[in-house]
């Protein structure tokens, strides 16, 4: 997936200037930017949630912008950062929701099929007869993403899918999507704030910075200690670890406004 | 590198999957249910409607009810009850039970696509103001008739009952001020910012609007328009007869089965805009056309009946309670349960201080506050939709 020149923007304001990267199928992209730098704003662009204002993303080199709404579900699989469910809705209904693209009135046997193996990848099989509502967040989580695969794209697009999860859970999200990629050949792009998540889970991270792309490449290559300082104005550290390198916030943390 | 791979256990497992898996079944479980549920509904509708008829100012015994209903829909002699004026009582009261399950099935159909499109559990064709606006319409046409058209009337006879060329315009001047009020909340839909509880606000601010309308054209009556109006504002099911019927039923049903045909791609929209949006659904379109068809449908049904509130909003929560949220289940169901409710309703108003009855938008209205105060006191969380 081809993603050049996106433009988008509200009113007057332009939120994405000019955004250009790719994202390769079986490959694990983050998006990295502080607060307002178009991170949300980019990936509901792509998802077409919002429809950009220019620019173009094609897959295998066919423009997807113009297609059909449900082609265009085909290829682009969104994973929200919050999802409040209606009331008395059941796991497994959540799960099948995401062969809409698919199903006219019944769902087919090959509908089930899809949502049973992503019910087996997430783990949920014993929530399948609970209300959304009685589960963890780090459960809704899980019932979110098998949704997305259910909806089997070749790409699946995540805004901030760690942001509301614990240690554990942060870490089982994202090897899950490592998983999917393994076995379904297919590219994930996410949108991360935790830049040491970034480091050891992604293939490529995008720095994004007020609208355009800072850096583009490797983990190791962009996520510096200048990169850091440039596009959230904190000074760091890069250490070695044992399973490779990690980001050391040098901030002085003993700072207190001068107004309390 | 952390390591990321999954076991190869968890894989060769997936591979080896039942041809039913576990989520087939528990599927498979819960339609059952679902059907098991309906199925239920449909007999209870049907002894109340067999009731509702045999009970009134002259009780019929119920197996001459039920030989009657059929005489009805194929007289063989073999049929004739043991009085033969039955049969036209059977008929002439059926006009009115007919009513009340339209009426039960448009506004509980209305309450849970309006529920569903704008995920949010109070919201009903009353409680957006839908009733109000159409009862200003109704008002309206009732006070302006003469003004418009001169005191002349002519009249129709339809399926053997009479009906006015200004019952028509009237269920017109409804259907547009309900249009009016629909609009109103399509605006606020579009404004995803817009709060649960701000909807219904406004709602209740568009009623106020609306009653004022009510009231001036009452202020401007003379006496005879003043009880029509008085009466359509009760709400009741004075007018109802076969003609009534034969007007209302094609709309409610086409509405209906519409959107029933829409229902799998409301029920995404249980997931949220932006997810139904990325799959494939385009929101707003499909909010538009739901909200009007709902407000179509209840909107002819309110012009007759006057105003009925609450059965757009109970249906549906208790059937939710019941069979969950898929919609292409739960809108039969609440029809069923809208019209069950209804039904029961106007014939207890017809028999409870016999000669006399007690119309029907009294009762809901008791009936809907109790259910109102239940469902405050019963959620410990805000009411999530």
């Amino acid at each position: 997936m081809s993603i050049t020149n996106l433009v988008q923007g509200y009113g007057n304001k332009m939120v994405l200037k000019d955004v250009s990267f790719d994202v390769e199928q079986g490959e694990m992209v983050a998006i990295l930017g502080p607060n307002g730098s178009g991170k949300s704003t980019l990936i509901k662009s792509i998802c077409r949630i919002k429809q950009p204002l220019g620019g173009s993303i094609t897959i295998d080199g066919d423009n997807i912008m113009g297609i059909g709404r449900k082609v265009f579900s085909k290829y682009i699989g969104y994973v929200p950062q919050k999802f409040t469910p209606s009331d008395y809705m059941q796991v497994f209904d959540a799960v099948l929701i995401g062969r809409a693209p698919y199903m006219e009135w019944t769902y087919s046997r090959e509908d089930f099929e899809m949502a049973a193996k992503a019910v087996e990848i997430m783990g949920i099989d014993d929530l399948l007869e609970k209300n959304i509502h009685d589960l963890s967040g780090g459960q809704i989580q899980k019932v979110i993403i098998a949704r997305a695969i259910t909806q089997d794209p070749r790409y699946y697009i995540l805004d901030e899918p760690t942001s509301a999860l614990d240690l554990r859970n942060q870490l089982n999200t994202l090897r899950s999507m490592r998983d999917i990629i393994e076995r379904k050949d297919a590219g994930v792009l996410v949108a991360l704030h935790d830049i040491n998540l970034a480091m050891h889970f992604t293939d490529k991270v995008v720095m994004l910075k007020d609208g355009l792309v800072y850096a583009c490449g490797k983990p190791e290559d962009v996520i510096t200690e200048q990169s850091i300082k440039d596009i959230y104005g904190v000074s760091s550290e890069i250490v070695d670890g044992k399973d490779g390198k990690y980001v050391h916030i040098c901030e002085d943390l003993s700072y207190r406004s001068p107004l309390l | 590198m952390v390591q990321y791979m999954t076991d190869a256990s968890t894989i060769d497992r997936i591979e080896g999957l039942d041809r039913e898996s576990n989520l087939h079944r528990v599927y498979n479980a819960s339609v059952r249910k679902k059907m098991t549920f309906i199925t239920i509904m449909v007999i209870a509708l049907v002894i109340a409607f067999i009731l509702s008829v045999a009970l009134g100012t002259v009780d019929i015994p119920f197996t001459d009810t039920v030989k009657a209903i059929l005489y009805n829909i194929y007289p063989d002699p073999s049929l004739m009850p043991s009085e033969s004026y039955y049969v036209k009582f059977i008929y002439a009261r059926s006009g009115r039970s007919f009513l009340c399950i339209l009426t039960g099935v448009s506004l509980a159909i209305a309450g849970t696509i309006m529920q569903g499109v704008l995920r949010n559990p109070l919201v009903s064709p009353f409680t957006l103001g839908v009733s109000s606006a159409a009862s200003f319409g109704a008002a309206m046409g009732i006070v302006f008739w003469p003004f418009l058209f001169g005191s002349t009337v002519t009249s129709y006879t339809v399926l053997g009952s009479v009906m006015t060329d200004q019952d028509i315009f009237m269920v017109i001047m409804a259907f547009i001020f309900s249009l009016l009020s629909v609009f109103f909340v399509l605006l606020m839909a579009r404004r995803t910012a817009m709060s649960r509880s701000t909807v219904i606000l406004s709602g209740v601010i568009i009623s106020y609007f609306f009653q004022a309308g009510v009231s001036f054209a009452k202020y401007v009556s003379d006496d005879e328009s003043l009880r029509d109006i008085t009466n359509w504002l009760l709400g009741g099911m004075w007018k109802a007869s076969m003609g009534v019927d034969f007007i209302v039923f094609p709309i409610v049903a086409i509405c209906s089965i519409y959107l029933m045909y829409l229902s799998p791609k409301i029920n995404v929209l249980a997931a949220g805009d932006d997810v139904a949006q990325s799959l494939g659904i385009d929101v707003n379109k499909l909010r538009d056309k739901v909200l009007i068809v709902s407000t179509l449908m209840s909107s002819v049904c309110l012009a007759f009946t006057g105003i009925i509130g609450f059965i757009g909003l109970m249906a549906p929560h208790i059937c939710r309670m019941i069979i969950g949220n898929d919609t292409r289940f739960l809108v039969p169901a609440s029809a069923l349960m809208g019209s069950l409710i209804l039904l029961v309703s106007d014939t207890v108003g017809r028999i409870i201080m016999r000669p006399e009855e007690l119309p029907v938008g009294i009762i809901m209205y008791v009936l809907g506050g109790i259910f109102f105060v239940w469902m405050m006191l019963r959620k410990k969380k805000e009411v999530v939709m």
